[in-house]
């Protein structure tokens, strides 16, 4: 198990872990309050304020209806470390390299995220598989013009 | 003989309903030779309270809840808290004694909030896996709904 978690957060975290940033413009930004950046994708960069208590997963609906799991330590799919993903307050990705696990009849895959434009739905949950009423959990939704 | 489900962690089920897991699980493993994943039980009002005050105190307007007459009394509660300066153990019990009250009166913020509600994994199902749980948990559980925001099955015994 701890040999498949060091691939996946290898695999995923290569990718952004150059791109966490918070040194970042802040235009949305408000205390404590969640809150994800529209403006900032048409600079590439998909980036998120968080509040102090934040939930501990992370995933991202596509406008086809797919989902992609970023972080869900307990399924060894980190995009980083995870006291890392809870200490954070801004997160910042690039859009073109962020990828995400989904499964396909079966098989989990691990793929790029932001593929078509259209309303991305970006989901914290404390339980990614459960109704958002049911769990701590803080969403918003983006359009993605490519 | 191995049981053909495991819990996720932190989820617990009173024996009544694992047993009825147990024989949807046995049934899904007669068809699929796979087994399942129970990512969610029953939730008591305290855990529901601490999970909102957390969605609240990050702005969360609780749009999401279906019943929106009690998810707005349980904003007002955390609303009055913060205005009168409470602590986040004093807003939190505030918020379970709303989510008490509406419970009395027949209203549940979560369908988690009833006895015998619990979510399996589907994210890693293929079509036909799905059709083949819905087989195995026709008859046992009363209700089957394939969620899609996030994927998961949801079953009420």
């Amino acid at each position: 198990m701890q040999y498949i978690k060091l691939i996946v957060f290898t695999c995923l975290s290569a990718i952004v872990s150059c791109s966490l940033s918070s040194n970042s413009e802040q235009s949305a930004y408000k205390p404590n309050i969640f809150a994800v950046e529209e403006g900032a994708l048409s600079k590439g960069i998909l980036r998120i304020y968080l509040p102090e208590e934040a939930p501990k997963n992370l995933a991202i609906q596509t406008p086809s209806g797919e989902w992609f799991v970023l972080q869900e330590s307990e399924e060894s799919i980190e995009i980083m470390p995870q006291a890392r993903f809870e200490s954070l307050k801004i997160m910042e990705f690039k859009i073109e390299k962020l990828k995400g696990v989904t499964w396909r009849e079966s098989k989990r895959v691990t793929e790029l995220v932001f593929k078509y434009p259209g309303d991305y739905l970006v989901y914290f949950a404390d339980n990614l598989e459960t109704e958002p009423e049911n769990t701590f959990s803080l969403q918003e939704t983006i359009g993605f013009k490519k | 003989m191995a049981e053909h489900y495991s819990l996720k962690s932190g989820v617990t089920l009173d024996t009544e309903i694992e047993k009825k897991v147990k024989k949807i699980a046995d049934k899904y493993f007669n068809l699929t030779k796979k087994d399942i994943v129970i990512t969610s039980g029953t939730r008591s009002s305290s855990s529901q309270a601490s999970a909102m005050y957390g969605k609240t105190s990050g702005g969360d307007k609780l749009v999401v809840y279906k019943d929106q007459t009690s998810a707005k009394e349980i904003l007002n509660a955390y609303d009055a808290g913060v205005k009168a300066k409470k602590s986040k153990a004093e807003i939190i019990a505030d918020i379970k004694d709303e989510i008490d009250e509406q419970i009395k009166n027949g209203n549940y913020i979560s369908k988690h909030l009833k006895k015998g509600a619990v979510d399996v994994r589907s994210r890693n199902m293929s079509e036909s896996d799905k059709t083949n749980f819905k087989k195995a948990a026709a008859g046992v559980a009363s209700t089957v709904i394939l969620e899609t925001t996030p994927p998961h099955f949801h079953l009420q015994f």
